[in-house]
């Protein structure tokens, strides 16, 4: 089996499994940085909307914002290239969670993959959500007739702030069609459901990373291996992650480790509770960009307690969710208990939603609204707590938030993505009073907790990125993966695990049919302790499901003995068979047997043997003769029993 | 032989031959599971429960059972549990989804209400039994494989009939039981079909059995049925009693009927129990994902349970004038509000009564449906002048949905449960005689024993299956020559595969030697291309090897050779192990050593057109 890694970043995992028979790509990173060379999109504001065009370019599209080049118009995003992964030979994608499931039409629509795509239900139904979220978004922004005249290295190179990536490699957002079709290539699973794919059992587990995330083992005849995507042992409202199926595997492949040093994600949530509250105090608005499901669903209630809880906060503060999938993603959270932390599930029981939203809405504190046209303009009042997408600020409704809160410098913007530089963020925004604090929520596991995980579970060996064993920061041993049987894979590199195990036989697991079980005849072997039966009998393949049916024509076995001309003679004439002509040619004999159209050529050692016949009937009869004076082998015949019986 | 094939073991404590008070005992490679833990409407004393003394000779469950199994919320598959669980005593993992573990404990705890407050029944679980009942229930959800224990592990499928309702696989090893519990092979207006994944293949499949020989008239007559006579019997100003559970088949009823009265713009009040109307409505909120794939797909825009002209009961409103149509629970009428608005609704002859499901044999619903025309109630005589209607709007599935299913999982023995003898009987026929499988239908306390097929799984080393796999060309590879050596080391009590002779080595016996037997036909052809030979002759064998003299492919199992000095003849020559493929390399030879249009090869030996002529030597 080989592993390719395709991680462009090893906290966006992309790796590649390859049996002989099968090929499985494990999760479809994006990348959403390419967005900061774009301009945000915004519905009115006279900074960006009549921001100049650069003069020196004289491209229509392209603006000057605060001594900073963006380009107006759909941002793009960076993706490993399916021609690279050569999709159409993958037979499976494994998602593990719905960061990654997001940019799976980049993956599956924009190549010739025609296999099946496995996910939980849960990343599945909130992955879509975040498809539709950004479909809408890119609607939104008027579309540019030519769009990469811009990239040229003599135009982008001179850019104050130059991509970071060659743009040529990015690509525009997929379309609503494209996500059609990728979802139709879809199976959900549910945590702990084995399938069998090609003789692999893979099976989803609980990561505790975000709602339906899961890690995976996949397993054969001859390795165990768990692809451990982005985990959290300390999760409080995501199910628990479960670590026993980790103690049963030979191989670990690590991947998606926080990026937070010194510091855990429970301490930037209790600064995020503390900044915001410290925000409202002071009578100012938070603006909280980010995605419309998964924290945010605990997020909006701890922002509800501490509102009713906190002296110097108006009661009537309100909580604004604004996003065109708000609605939807408030309902899901109410129907997905059963993927959450047991405190949370067993509201289920009372029965209550796990969340408190519904009551949220219904008392008035929280209001959802799909866009910022309509009642979201007629009902706004300040101070309050805005959720709203997209983190980058580049698309969506928070970009224009930004806008409107930004003379003031009582606001705030709290950015949490842990993937999105707060600086590059802000950089578009720069000049405006709002304040932009950082508290990025990484939910990833630490190297710390990996290193106590490993040497709890003690693999026999960890891959990973190989950016993995290298500390993170220069003199930091301990921000790297320790652990003694480690094997870094670089970007773009194969490994072969044959090359790591010992064990060089591969062992393929066959069902025997009862008829074929019946029919074995076990002989004892005269000197060894063991019984041997031959099995003589067809193998299905059929579906790589491998199966010892009983024959259904004659197989051909090995034949002992020694062939004769009197012996020959002896049978044919038994068997009716008339013998024309015996010549010797050389040391062959040839033996004519004319009625048959068909001639018998043995060597002197009675070894060797011919039939030469171009008539199937009299081959077949002619085989009958050879069986009758041979032995067919049957584990026993020929072998060395003598000596080693002298021998013990 | 050290294949050791596990008997299992069943035996129904209840539901053998009989509806009502589901409970089956399984033993599967040495460990016993028991599924379902129902309680009978029929009966008011012990007979209600299963005969849990019957299990491990008397002894503590909890020391025999590896663990319990509820199918789904009905009574009469949980209504025991309690007992089982807090007075029998039990402390083992008692599995169920999440739904059935959410909703069972309401109707547990309804059903205790009328049976203790109403009846004044004083020997019965209480409420912090079912609590602690209930703390000892494990949810699972769909198709998780839950491993019990190392080797005990069990599986739901969806099975329609309730919200939440599942099949259970009971798996150790090679060998498995899945029991269906009540399911529906065709989804209705709230639940989909019930649904086993590909590839589950049960070694005994133990189904329920409710409408064995009933094939039901297609679902929108039954329905356009129902409505009709609500409709006929309001028209007429006639109160409609529906005695329905609050779970399950009332949420589809009320469905349809709301959208009828939306369309006909009727007025006609509908009322369902309070409270409970709430509350079922609450849970399938929460379960959403549980519901069919239209309703998850709408629930965003629109809850389907929330009704415009169904409202709550309100007091008294059973007694107000002019027609109505009530909800009421229980659905079989054995106690509750059903049974009291029953008992002064049912000497009207303008009213009717709509049964819409299945009633155990003892119950006041049963007797309705029966037809009496005079019943005993709480020892008093009620004349029953009321229409009667029996709709099945039960969701099991019915003869043809069985067949289905066992079409579908191919097992191999079938068992019926839940339903009556004389219907098992019927479809047990069926069944033997359609897809030859042996079917049982126990009674309650007959234990039946069923020896599996031996299922023997080797491990084969990789390149003899590639070998093998090689000598089939046909790319379906269903019929690939397998011949191996299969030794049996009885010092390790292991099997293994080996290649022919290929570890030890052989005895110099000049009688005893191996044979090298190989086949050959000499072709004869108009002009011999060798490298054009050699490249169409590539598809068969890329390894194949050009020489001087000839080709050889397979290593030499098969060789094609220049035939002495003749130019236009060649020698085929195959080793035996080798046939399957001849007559592919034959068409290929043909077609490239004549040119097109030339007639069929002659053989140069001119074989005979029919029959081989024999001569015998006299």
């Amino acid at each position: 089996m080989n592993i390719t890694n395709y991680s462009v970043y090893a906290h966006k995992p992309c790796f590649l499994l390859e049996w002989p028979h099968v090929r499985i790509l494990i999760d479809t990173p994006i990348d959403f940085t390419p967005f900061f060379s774009f301009l945000p999109h915004v519905y009115q504001s006279p900074r960006i909307k009549n921001a100049h065009i650069v003069r020196k370019f004289n491209i229509p599209y392209l603006k000057e914002l605060g001594n900073r080049y963006y380009v107006e118009g759909r941002p793009e995003i960076f993706h490993v290239s399916p021609d690279m992964l050569k999709m159409s030979t993958g037979d499976v994608i494994l998602v593990s969670n719905y960061d990654s499931f997001l940019g799976l039409p980049f993956y599956t629509e924009r190549s010739d993959f025609t296999g099946k795509i496995y996910v939980t239900e849960i990343a599945y139904q909130y992955g879509k959500l975040l498809m539709e979220e950004m479909l809408e978004f890119m609607e939104r922004i008027e579309a540019r007739t030519e769009v990469n005249n811009w990239k040229k290295e003599e135009i982008c190179g001179k850019f104050p702030n130059p991509p970071f990536q060659n743009p040529m490699e990015w690509k525009p957002f997929y379309t609503a069609q494209e996500m059609h079709s990728c979802l139709t290539k879809v199976v959900t699973l549910s945590f702990n459901q084995t399938i069998d794919l090609f003789r692999i059992k893979i099976t989803p587990i609980v990561s505790g990373h975000s709602y339906g995330s899961a890690y995976w083992t996949l397993k054969t005849e001859n390795e165990k291996i768990a692809y451990l995507s982005a985990s959290n042992q300390n999760a409080l409202d995501v199910k628990p992650m479960e670590i026993d199926p980790l103690r049963n595997v030979d191989y670990i492949l690590a991947t998606s480790l926080s990026r937070l040093v010194d510091t855990t994600v429970q301490a930037m949530g209790h600064r995020l509770i503390k900044e915001i509250s410290e925000v409202l105090k002071s009578h100012g608005s938070v603006l909280l960009p980010m995605c419309p499901v998964g924290p945010i669903f605990e997020l909006i209630e701890a922002v509800s307690d501490l509102i009713t809880s906190t002296n110097g906060i108006s009661l009537d503060t309100p909580i604004y969710f604004i996003s065109p999938m708000a609605k939807s993603a408030i309902a899901f959270a109410s129907i997905s208990a059963e993927w959450m932390a047991e405190s949370r599930h067993n509201t289920v029981y009372v029965p209550e939603e796990p969340f408190s939203h519904n009551h949220l809405i219904r008392s008035g504190r929280l209001k959802i609204y799909d866009s910022l046209y309509g009642n979201f303009s007629k009902e706004f009042k300040t101070p309050c707590v805005i959720f709203a997408s997209h983190a980058s600020l580049r698309v969506g409704d928070a970009a224009h938030m930004v806008e409107v809160l930004g003379s003031d410098p009582k606001n705030a913007v709290i950015v949490t993505d842990p993937d999105l530089p707060c600086e590059d963020v802000r950089e578009p925004f720069r000049t405006l009073p709002i304040k932009f604090l950082n508290i990025p929520m990484d939910f990833r596991m630490d190297f710390g907790s990996m290193e106590r995980l490993l040497a709890d579970v003690k693999p026999k060996y960890v891959l990973c990125s190989a950016v993995y064993t290298r500390p993170l920061i220069l003199r930091r041993p301990d921000l790297q993966i320790n652990y003694e049987k480690l094997w870094p894979i670089e970007y773009d590199e194969c490994i072969q695990l044959a090359k790591l195990s010992r064990n060089k036989q591969k062992l393929v697991s066959v069902n025997v049919h009862p008829a074929v079980v019946k029919n074995l005849k076990f002989k004892q072997h005269p000197t060894k302790k063991v019984a041997i039966a031959k099995i003589v009998c067809h193998l299905s393949a059929f579906n790589d499901d491998f199966k010892l049916v009983p024959a259904q024509t004659r197989i051909a076995r090995k034949k002992y003995g020694r062939v004769t001309l009197p012996k020959l003679l002896k049978e044919l004439r038994n068997q009716h068979i008339d013998v024309v002509d015996t010549e010797e040619e050389g040391k062959d004999t040839v033996l004519e047997c004319r009625g048959l159209h068909a001639r018998i050529i043995f060597n002197e050692d009675g070894n060797r043997s011919k039939i030469q016949t171009s008539n199937d009937q009299s081959r077949a009869r002619l085989q009958g003769v050879f069986r009758a004076i041979l032995v067919e082998d049957d584990g026993i015949v020929g072998r060395r029993v003598e000596e080693e019986r002298n021998a013990a | 032989m050290p294949e050791k094939v596990p008997d299992i073991k069943i035996v129904p404590l209840g539901a053998g031959q009989d509806v009502g008070r589901s409970c089956i005992l399984i033993t599967i490679g040495g460990k016993n599971v028991m599924v379902d833990c129902g309680m009978h409407m029929g009966y008011q004393d012990d007979r209600r429960f299963p005969d849990f003394s019957y299990i491990g000779g008397g002894g503590r469950l909890t020391d025999y059972l590896d663990c319990v199994i509820i199918s789904h919320f009905h009574l009469d598959h949980c209504g025991s549990l309690p007992h089982m669980s807090e007075i029998v005593g039990y402390d083992g993992p008692i599995y169920m989804t999440y739904p059935t573990k959410a909703i069972a404990q309401v109707l547990l705890e309804d059903y205790r209400k009328v049976q203790c407050d109403i009846k004044g029944e004083t020997n019965f679980f209480t409420s912090d039994d079912i609590k602690n009942c209930m703390k000892k229930c494990i949810g699972c959800a769909l198709h998780e494989v839950i491993q019990v224990d190392d080797q005990l592990s069990i599986r739901a499928f969806y099975a329609g009939h309730v919200l939440g309702a599942a099949m259970f696989e009971i798996r150790v090893g090679d060998h498995s039981v899945l029991y269906t519990g009540d399911y529906n092979m065709t989804p209705d207006r709230h639940l989909g079909a019930a649904r086993v994944l590909p590839g589950v293949r049960p070694t005994v499949l133990i189904s329920e059995s409710t409408y064995a020989t009933t094939i039901r008239d297609s679902k929108r007559a039954r329905e356009r049925d129902f409505l009709r006579k609500v409709h006929e019997s309001v028209m007429k100003g006639g109160k409609v009693i529906i005695p329905v559970f609050a779970l399950g088949r009332a949420q589809e009823l009320c469905i349809l009927l709301e959208s009828y009265w939306e369309r006909m713009a009727l007025t006609v009040p509908i009322y369902f129990s309070q409270g409970l109307a709430e509350r079922a409505n609450q849970y399938y909120r929460l379960f959403i994902s549980w519901t069919n794939e239209n309703i998850k797909k709408t629930f965003v825009e629109r809850n389907m349970f929330e009704f415009k002209h169904i409202r709550p009961m309100e007091k008294g409103c059973e007694d107000m004038p002019g027609p109505q149509v009530l909800f009421s629970t229980p659905g079989m009428l054995h106690g509750g509000q059903s049974l009291k608005v029953f008992k002064k609704w049912c000497s009207d002859p303008i009213n009717m009564i709509i049964m819409p499901g299945y009633c155990v044999a003892g119950t006041v619903g049963a007797k309705v449906i029966n037809g009496e025309k005079r019943i005993e109630i709480d020892g008093k005589m009620h004349d029953i002048r009321l229409g009667v209607e029996y709709m099945s709007f039960s969701a099991h599935a019915d003869a043809k949905g069985i067949m289905q299913l066992i079409r579908q999982c191919e097992p191999q023995h079938v068992m019926f449960v839940h339903g009556e003898a004389e219907k098992m009987e019927f479809l047990k026929g069926k069944v033997e005689k359609e897809y030859n499988v042996p079917v049982h239908m126990p009674a309650n306390g007959e234990t039946v024993s069923i020896t599996a097929h031996p299922k023997l799984d080797i491990q084969v080393p990789m390149d003899q299956i590639e070998q093998s796999l090689n000598l089939d060309p046909n790319p379906a590879k269903q019929r690939c020559p397998f011949v191996a050596d299969i030794v049996y080391d009885q010092e390790t009590d292991t099997l293994n595969v080996m290649a022919t002779g290929d570890n030890e080595s052989l005895v110099d016996d000049d009688e005893c030697m191996p044979i090298t037997l190989s086949l050959s036909e000499i072709i004869r052809g108009r002009q011999i291309d060798w490298k054009r030979l050699a490249k169409e002759l590539l598809a068969f064998d890329p390894h194949l090897q050009h020489k001087d003299d000839g080709i050889e492919m397979f290593h030499g199992e098969i060789t094609v050779l220049a035939n002495g000095d003749d130019e236009n003849e060649i020698e085929l020559i195959w080793d035996e192990c080798r046939e399957p493929w001849i007559k592919l390399i034959q068409k290929t030879l043909y077609e490239n050593i004549t040119p097109e249009s030339s007639p069929e090869p002659m053989d140069p030996m001119e074989p005979p057109a029919t029959e081989p002529e024999i001569r015998v030597q006299a």
